[in-house]
């Protein structure tokens, strides 16, 4: 499986360290994987001005480097968002991210399971999974709604939410989830 | 009672965000010794003024339209500047106003479990949560022809500032298009496939010279 890591860690430390694990070992599994700490990377907030869709279709008006995240994005076949819960979200930095890769959809409406969501642009759109580094304030209850916001997205591009797990939890469990997806 | 509103559309003031503010803003100052002021969060680029009148009101208001399914990345970024405020003793009551495209509130209702979770973190009183959807392109239709609606706001806003409470009957109200019945969903699948859905998009994009490039994948290869 090709396999992209967006880690949305505004800050260095142990969670790098931990998706540097999972990285590696998911290459020793046959995998192959590639990790992108968003924080290094110039991405801008998305503007909601539409270009993407009616404007530069399937393109950023402003060329930053959310590019190559829906580059990378759009050509694997499993997509761990991966963020440490900061007042019960994900971080802000993997949320900008992950709205930036709404030129990967069409602006055009479709009846799906009932609900009225967007159509696909491309042919293929990959799994998600996230991965979370709970903290002292966060519990379960916070894991379930941002299961539950991040399901909701993950069919809205085209897709499902495969796994959700937590940075408490060894990496080679993790290796074993995604080996058995 | 002070308000405080941040307008958390990353249109800022040019936003359908902005719009429904408006409306409920009015109602709002309506009742004497009300005062409120807004803040657009795409145009504030320094936390501690929005920490330091979050501090300073009786009452917020955070409104926002529904992006990827959850808040805009910079709506979370103005949460995680509250955090040193979770538990100040004095925190003022806090409503929410979430919108969006998609006609149906179901798009909304997980975000409203996270924002009933945030108001509870910070140890905010909650009032509530306003949920409307298909407001997309609203600020560019009339306001007249959207009078009744946008005048749902402005009663919002009225009871609020009356009473200190939202009210529980006007939200479940605009809130009311749950999902499509099912009678409908095979009408607007007919719609669908026969383009009609899509018309406003189409539009747009024939405005923009894009009509022959809209399905363009810039990043197939």
């Amino acid at each position: 499986m090709r396999i992209c890591i967006l880690n949305g860690s505004p800050e260095a430390g142990d969670f790098d360290n931990y998706l540097d694990r999972l990285h590696s070992q998911l290459e020793s599994a046959g995998h192959i994987s590639d990790t992108y700490t968003l924080r290094d990377l110039s991405i801008r907030y998305c503007t909601g001005c539409f270009s993407c869709w009616v404007k530069t279709p399937g393109q950023c008006i402003f060329h930053d480097q959310s590019e190559l995240i829906c580059r990378a994005v759009i050509h694997s076949d499993l997509v761990c968002m991966a963020s440490p819960i900061t007042m019960g979200f994900v971080s802000a930095l993997l949320k900008k991210s992950t709205d930036k890769l709404i030129p990967l959809l069409h602006p055009y409406l479709s009846i799906v399971q009932g609900e009225m969501h967007h159509r696909a642009r491309y042919d293929h759109y990959p799994r998600w999974g996230l991965i979370l580094r709970p903290n002292a304030g966060s519990d379960i209850e916070d894991i379930a709604i941002i299961q539950r916001c991040y399901s909701r997205a993950a069919l809205n591009f085209k897709s499902d939410l495969a796994f959700t797990r937590l940075s408490t939890q060894p990496v080679e469990e993790v290796v074993y989830e995604i080996n058995h997806l | 009672m002070k308000l405080t509103i941040y307008n958390g559309s990353p249109r800022g003031e040019q936003g359908n965000s902005a719009l429904l503010i408006k409306y409920f803003n009015t109602g709002f100052t309506t009742a004497e010794n009300n005062s409120s002021r807004v803040y657009h969060l795409a145009r504030t680029y320094r936390s501690e003024p929005l920490v330091d009148s979050f501090l300073q009101s009786d009452v917020v208001l955070l409104a926002f339209p529904l992006y990827t399914d959850a808040m805009p990345g910079l709506v979370k970024a103005f949460i995680e500047s509250l955090e040193s405020c979770c538990g100040h003793p004095g925190n003022p009551a806090i409503a929410f106003l979430i919108q969006s495209g998609f006609p149906e509130s179901t798009h909304l209702r997980a975000l409203e479990a996270y924002l009933v979770k945030l108001a509870k973190r910070l140890g905010c009183p909650y009032l509530g949560t306003i949920i409307r959807g298909g407001m997309e392109g609203i600020r560019n239709q009339s306001e007249d022809k959207n009078r009744p609606l946008l005048e749902s706001f402005t009663r919002l806003g009225e009871h609020l500032g009356r009473n200190g409470q939202l009210d529980p009957q006007q939200i479940k109200e605009l809130s009311r298009l749950e999902r499509f019945p099912g009678w409908l969903v095979p009408m607007l699948k007919i719609a669908e496939k026969s383009g009609l859905i899509n018309l406003g998009w189409d539009q747009m994009l024939r405005q923009n010279g894009a009509y022959a490039r809209r399905f363009a994948r810039p990043y197939q290869d």
